[in-house]
């Protein structure tokens, strides 16, 4: 069996749910692991530890700018909280609402992201920064609608793989015609 | 007349090479704390510019494409960043020294303790000798998400291509 006959089973709506999967597992983490941190257990604050670690090249993770559960801050900050929240979310509606939602245009994917934007260059740049709950309600938007174009371009590869799959299958079925095609061609 | 489809390695080669330099460069490679824009960034612009190229042949384009092109953007910022900020650590004399690296992580207050624990223990089990091994794992993050970038570039500027024309007779 060669690696195009194994993708014929994958769907696009199944391609975008095991992603939807992941995004959500991803962001369970964000507030597990200092969940799991406040019960006490030694292993369990372990696999933790390493779990911060994991989340580590992707955000600052600073304390005092994260969301915090029991006195523990979150894994990533209260930004990257809500960018990953609102990819979660994006992607989770685009796998259940596959082949019925309509995504926004480019114009409204361009006003989600500057606020979150402008939010990250005045930090930096003039020291103003949003308290973390609102910082994470900016981000919020932007998340849902990467998220959401992220699931247009997974569902899009998902097809691709498909057809080629589709292609292939069909190629074997019908050797004799395809030589006929090219000897005639 | 049909054209043929326009190559992938060009338009990761730019997108890997400019963000790979700017995620080398201090300061600004602050930006890879957005949830690491720097790297999406190389996906999404190499899927820019492929999208570009696609659309000038009048050739399909979109998440397969941006996922192809993304992933190889990815393997470029890798390579153009680790050679960048390998200059630049012989430029400023900051080579990597293992004891200092601890120390700071442990004397760093923006470090939960539970995290900076965590990295000393990573650490110290592979030693000094073993830093190289933190390159793959940079790889691994960068092809993630480089490829992420590319699969929202290929959805934002996705291509159909025009049915041809009928022939003048």
């Amino acid at each position: 069996m060669d690696h195009r006959t194994k993708r014929a089973g994958v769907t696009p709506r199944g391609l975008l749910m095991a992603v939807a999967l992941l995004a959500i597992l991803w962001t369970a983490g964000i507030g597990g692991v200092p969940f799991i941190e406040s019960s006490g257990d030694e292993t369990a604050a372990t696999t933790a530890g390493l779990a911060r670690l994991a989340y580590r090249p992707v955000c600052h993770q600073i304390p005092h700018r994260s969301l915090a559960l029991g006195g523990r801050p979150f894994t990533v900050c209260a930004r990257c909280t809500g960018l990953y929240f609102g990819g979660a979310a994006g992607l989770a509606l685009m796998a259940l609402g596959y082949g019925r939602v309509r995504f926004p245009g480019r114009l409204w994917l361009l006003l989600a992201v500057t606020p979150t934007v402008l939010d990250f260059g005045m930090g930096h740049l003039a020291g103003v920064s949003l308290p973390n709950l609102a910082r994470l309600a900016v981000a919020f938007p932007a998340g849902l609608m990467l998220g959401g174009y992220l699931a247009i371009g997974v569902a899009d590869l998902g097809k691709s793989w498909s057809r080629r799959a589709e292609e292939a299958r069909s190629a074997q079925s019908s050797p004799a015609t395809t030589d006929r095609l090219q000897v005639g061609g | 007349m049909e054209r043929s489809t326009p190559s992938v390695w060009m338009p990761a080669l730019i997108g890997g090479a400019v963000f790979g330099v700017a995620g080398a460069i201090p300061i600004l490679n602050f930006l890879n704390c957005l949830c690491c824009a720097l790297v999406i960034g190389s996906g999404f612009l190499a899927a820019f510019l492929y999208s570009k190229e696609c659309r000038k042949t009048n050739t399909a384009f979109g998440g397969g494409g941006g996922a192809k092109v993304g992933v190889l953007a990815g393997v470029f910022y890798t390579v153009f960043g680790s050679i960048v900020q390998w200059i630049i650590g012989l430029i400023t004399g900051a080579t990597f020294d293992f004891e200092e690296a601890i120390a700071q992580i442990e004397s760093n207050p923006q470090i939960p303790p539970e995290t900076a624990d965590s990295i000393i223990r990573v650490l110290e089990s592979i030693g000094s000798g073993g830093m190289w091994l933190l390159l793959p794992v940079s790889l691994v993050i960068a092809l993630i998400f480089a490829t992420v970038g590319g699969l929202i570039g290929g959805a934002v500027f996705k291509v159909e291509p025009a049915a041809p024309s009928e022939p003048a007779l």
